[in-house]
């Protein structure tokens, strides 16, 4: 009964309104579809960023960790009264430019050293670096600390923290 | 035969008073049509363009991705000499840009670049350029070991060589100066020959202690 109404109504009354009712879907739907693919597209470039990143963080971490000023009596220890050194406020301030000297001064990152107990915390951050931003990516790798003497040894972990460059 | 009476009863008020009679009178929908095509025309017109758009922006963004991964490779590569020791094999590699597709896309457009900060690779296509830069983690020279060494000698009668260290007057900054300076200047690289890249050292004599100031070198 009703469709045989529609079917028969001459007056074309509906006829503009659901074109333009279609119409609207088609744009609502296209509104959706690139909203969801820039959404889409927009996760994947941050996560991309964050990945690429992160491999570099760690490796920084790790070269850190190994490097040669910083170690204890043994090669795997890291000498607590190194990093009072270097750590801020500086106090041996040309053993901190060595150790920020092989690294690109585009990279912003600052070096955390904690131990395990959090009874220590060192920063080693490079002078003139700008205020820590948004988007931090951290790597991490665990140390062992050197507290005085071999005998005094707590684990801990060395974290780098790096943030989006700004002109990238 | 009688000639009927003209009547000119035109006024303004009557007219729009007509037309919006006419306008509210019409059943044929005649208007509701045409408007509402129009509308879908442009709308369709405006959905065209931008899935147009959108098709060539993923485009645009897929040589993006590969100039990218491309430039992280080469990246990769420099950073991987500079976190390794010096001396060992890994300090010293020859890098090959793979820039050769069955496609035959990226091939004599593809420039590469290296400064002392980043490394760069373009790509031109239609007069639009395309590029990826990638910070480095370690410093990097766009020089071969001769040429540094004799830079050295020039400013500081000594090539900074383990058996001929910078003396003082001069000091470590002195010669990370130079080298900063020296380093922004671009280098444009070959895509098609291979790049070596040489981890090397440069020792300066600092209150009685000899200091070691690492460097990537970036060359053909």
């Amino acid at each position: 009964m009703s469709i045989s109404l529609f079917i028969n109504d001459d007056k074309a009354f509906m006829e503009p309104h659901n074109d333009i009712i279609s119409t609207a879907l088609v744009v609502i739907g296209f509104v959706v579809f690139a909203a969801i693919v820039s959404k889409a597209y927009i996760t994947f470039d941050d996560n991309s960023f964050a990945m690429e990143n992160y491999r570099q963080a760690s490796m920084i971490a790790k070269d850190i960790a190994d490097y040669p000023e910083i170690q204890g009596s043994r090669t795997d220890l890291i000498s607590a009264e190194s990093l009072d050194r270097i750590c801020m406020p500086v106090i041996d301030q040309e053993m901190h430019e060595l150790f920020f000297q092989r690294f690109s001064g585009n990279l912003d990152f600052y070096v955390e050293i904690t131990t395990n107990d959090g009874k220590h915390q060192w920063i080693i951050e490079r002078s003139g670096s700008g205020s820590k931003q948004r988007d931090i990516i951290a790597a991490s790798v665990p140390v062992v600390i050197e507290l005085g003497s071999s005998t005094s040894c707590v684990p801990g972990t060395l974290s780098v923290r790096m943030w989006k460059n700004r002109w990238i | 035969m009688k000639i009927p009476e003209k009547v000119n009863n035109y006024s303004p008020d009557n007219f729009q008073c007509n037309t919006l009679k006419n306008f509210t009178n019409d059943s044929t929908a005649w208007i509701d049509l045409i408007l509402s095509k129009t509308a879908l025309i442009f709308a369709s017109i405006i959905i065209l363009a931008a899935v147009y758009h959108l098709t060539a922006e993923i485009q645009q963004a897929d040589k993006q991705r590969q100039l990218d991964a491309m430039a992280q490779d080469f990246r990769s590569a420099i950073d991987s000499v500079g976190q390794s020791h010096y001396g060992m094999a890994s300090a010293n590699i020859s890098y090959f840009f793979d820039t050769y597709d069955r496609s035959g896309r990226f091939t004599d457009q593809l420039n590469a670049s290296v400064s002392g900060e980043y490394a760069g690779i373009s790509y031109e296509e239609d007069d639009k350029l395309i590029y990826a830069v990638k910070p480095l983690a370690y410093k990097t020279l766009p020089y071969n070991e001769s040429e540094i060494r004799n830079e050295l000698l020039d400013h500081f009668s000594a090539s900074g060589n383990r058996t001929q260290p910078i003396m003082p007057p001069f000091t470590y900054s002195n010669v990370t100066d130079l080298l900063t300076s020296l380093a922004t200047k671009e280098k444009n690289l070959n895509t098609s020959t291979k790049v070596h890249i040489v981890k090397s050292l440069i020792y300066v004599v600092n209150n009685s202690e000899v200091r070691e100031l690492e460097y990537i070198l970036v060359y053909q």
